[in-house]
């Protein structure tokens, strides 16, 4: 019996009700006497709430949905604020269950301190009302070179292809093999390869075949209301969650004319794919806060939500994310096709790609290096005022100093 | 009569204390305690869980070397200037027409005048993503694209970023600031400026000689309200640029600096010993009032 109800701290309304409808799942299914209390915040706000419980140990959650890049942050010190999940995730067997990538996004050292909740697979979401005008298929589009040409193509009618955000850069990067930081914490190990990747995004944004949206950013319903509504752009590139969630949410109007297909691969100096179809981006998962007295019930809990058929598919179908928990590639409900995006299976895509996910190196500066890459840090070589190498050069600088003295430990 | 005053400011100071010490316990709790808790967290170790230990003025020192840290100064000096000079000039002459206009429709115009002031900061800056919106915003609709000129991306083009925050503050304040310049010039000496107008004296010299002397008490108030909140600008920026200072880091403020430092990175000292550090920047530019001639500020009868 639970001695007090656990706490749980959500990072939106809408997975609020989800988190809801899952305590009364798990009373229904586990443990009638379990009681939570879910509280949502802010996408923004609850990380900065986070901090300031932590810091002060005082009004301190128990169950935590924590986005990845928030998580970055609480591993400057050796101890983190985070149950050690080893020895339990390896109990239940769900090291070997949840997809490897995902798991180490959550990992720190050789600790589990999180479990995921969502795959992130980044795919592109295409306009197939769009497509069709212009005459397009998605199988033209097999390498970025591809879309490149056929974007060029379309300038000429005054049509961009893709919208643009600096987050494109870490996505990019990470599907050619790069990584924002290496296992040593070097920042930009393959500094070339992050050049010339800024350079694409640059060359794209210049030709106008990706358009830089008003906010320069696809994370702003400002951005649906205006280039997606008024047709400036026929694609979007971004996660699962992204798909789910935002596009399904800001656009509503748009149902069925919502398309989706895998990335484009990058090729080598012969014009050969050498890269997967995929990448990655954010995502949340679930931790426990050290200082909870309820830390056995808490994992229960969690255990319960990551593993159960139903709570995975519920997850999906109420446009919070797709799995990284394996069993459920295979939940028939999770591979319908979707009439929001024109009868597509975005199950069927995502588990295709699934084993292709690459690897987020995690390290305690990439919530500040996500930040400065996401506000514009890069913008300029986007907005033509600035080259690459430079602006990668600046970056690792800034972020080499982003901090006052360390703590030492 | 005299002996009752005599007795009654000489025998109760226990009694007047008592009646002020809501206020001073106002103060401990809400400006003293955090101020000593915030100074501090700034000599502080960066824990962000745990406990912190004494690193002495190391972030300050580590401030002098930031590059991010000095942008944001000069950001926040250029903004509040900018920002203090158009309202005010603005404020100024929106006052002086509504005095001259017909006393029936004054009153609600100056209410039109005070509902930016009057809105929360984020809702006046959610009203503003539309109206620096790129292709759509009502400024290059409206101004920008029927003047002849090429629409402005107001929120990521570098060269904009610190004009739509200035933008956005002359906005906010300048009809609050004609409010108060309103009610001094109404409160002027009718006679004086009767007499002014008799001699005939020159209206740009009634301006300069009667009326901005009788009015600057009022200014001096309006320029140090405006000076304390250009400083503490946060909450009209984090809705337009999401806590950063934009592409190149252009509108980068220093209360936005010190939040990047405390939430972003993770840095508590860090982010108090940026918070602190706008005290001198804030004390300087309050000085530089202080040092012009304070016959002025007293106003004409002083």
């Amino acid at each position: 019996m639970t001695a007090e109800p656990v706490t749980i701290w959500i990072s939106s309304q809408q997975d609020k009700i989800y988190y809801e409808n899952m305590v009364r799942l798990y009373q229904s299914q586990v443990d009638s006497d379990f009681e939570a209390d879910v509280q949502a915040f802010g996408f923004r706000e609850m990380p900065d709430k986070l901090a300031i419980a932590f810091k002060t140990q005082t009004n301190t959650p128990d169950i935590v949905q924590l986005d990845e890049v928030f998580f970055g942050m609480y591993l400057r010190e050796q101890e983190t604020p985070f149950v050690d999940l080893t020895e339990r995730v390896r109990k239940v067997g769900l090291d070997d269950k949840i997809l490897p990538q995902r798991l180490n996004l959550f990992t720190h050292g050789d600790k589990v301190l999180g479990l995921p909740q969502s795959l992130s697979a980044v795919v592109i979401y295409y306009r197939r009302d769009l497509f069709e005008q212009f005459g397009l298929s998605p199988s033209q589009f097999e390498t970025w070179d591809d879309l490149m040409r056929i974007g060029k193509e379309l300038i000429s009618e005054n049509q961009s292809f893709l919208a643009m955000d600096p987050s494109y850069f870490g996505m990019l990067l990470r599907q050619r093999g790069g990584t924002l930081f290496g296992d040593d914490g070097t920042i930009l190990p393959d500094f070339e390869l992050a050049v010339e990747t800024l350079d694409f995004m640059g060359e794209l944004a210049q030709s106008r075949v990706g358009l830089m949206p008003d906010r320069a950013t696809i994370f702003d319903p400002v951005f649906f209301g205006g280039d997606v509504a008024n047709n400036e752009i026929m694609a979007i590139m971004g996660a699962d969650w992204y798909g789910l969630d935002m596009i399904q949410q800001f656009s509503p109007e748009l149902e069925g004319e919502w398309g989706i297909m895998p990335l484009p691969a990058w090729t080598d100096e012969n014009g050969v794919a050498n890269s997967v179809r995929t990448s990655t981006f954010a995502g949340q998962g679930l931790v426990i806060y050290r200082g909870s007295e309820v830390i056995d019930e808490s994992w229960k809990f969690i255990e319960f939500v990551m593993t159960n058929p139903e709570a995975n598919a519920q997850r999906f179908l109420q446009g919070n994310s797709f799995p990284a928990y394996k069993p459920a590639f295979e939940d028939i409900r999770l591979l319908q096709p979707q009439p929001f995006f024109g009868y597509d299976s975005m199950g069927q895509i995502l588990v295709g790609l699934a084993e292709d996910v690459p690897d987020v190196a995690m390290n305690a500066l990439r919530p500040m290096a996500v930040f400065m890459i996401r506000e514009g840090m890069l913008s300029s070589v986007m907005y033509g005022e600035g080259d690459a190498r430079t602006a990668l050069t600046r970056f690792r600088e800034q972020l080499q100093t982003p901090m006052g003295p360390p703590d030492g430990n | 009569m005299a002996r009752e005053v005599a007795f009654s400011r000489n025998s109760l100071p226990w009694g007047r204390l008592v009646l002020a010490s809501p206020f001073f316990l106002f103060i401990a709790l809400f400006w003293a305690t955090p101020l000593f808790n915030g100074v501090q967290l700034s000599l502080e170790s960066d824990t962000i869980w745990g406990a912190s230990h004494y690193v002495g003025f190391e972030h300050y020192e580590a401030l002098l070397g930031d590059g991010r840290y000095w942008k944001a100064v000069s950001n926040t000096v250029t903004f509040t200037v900018t920002t203090v000079a158009i309202s005010m000039g603005l404020a100024l002459i929106a006052a002086h027409a509504l005095n001259l206009c017909w006393s029936r429709i004054r009153g609600p115009l100056t209410f039109a005048f005070m509902v930016p002031g009057l809105c929360p900061p984020t809702a006046l800056a959610l009203l503003f993503l539309l109206v620096f919106h790129g292709k759509e915003g009502l400024l290059n609709q409206w101004v920008i694209e029927p003047l002849g000129f090429e629409t402005i991306n107001w929120l990521s083009d570098p060269d904009f970023i610190l004009s739509a925050i200035v933008i956005q503050a002359v906005w906010r304040w300048t009809g609050f600031m004609t409010f108060f310049l309103l009610c001094a010039l109404n409160a002027r000496p009718r006679d004086l400026l009767d007499a002014a107008a008799i001699d005939g004296i020159a209206p740009w010299q009634r301006f300069t000689k009667i009326t901005l002397p009788l009015i600057a008490p009022t200014l001096l108030f309006c320029l140090i309200y405006l000076i304390v909140d250009c400083f503490a600008q946060f909450a009209g920026s984090y809705v337009l640029f999401g806590g950063s200072g934009g592409s190149e880091d252009a509108g980068l403020l220093l209360v936005s600096y010190a939040y990047q430092k405390a939430f972003v990175g993770g840095g508590f000292g860090s982010g108090a010993a940026v918070s602190l550090s706008i005290v001198p920047w804030l004390a300087g530019m309050l000085l530089l009032l202080a040092l012009s001639p304070r016959r002025f500020w007293k106003g004409a009868y002083s």
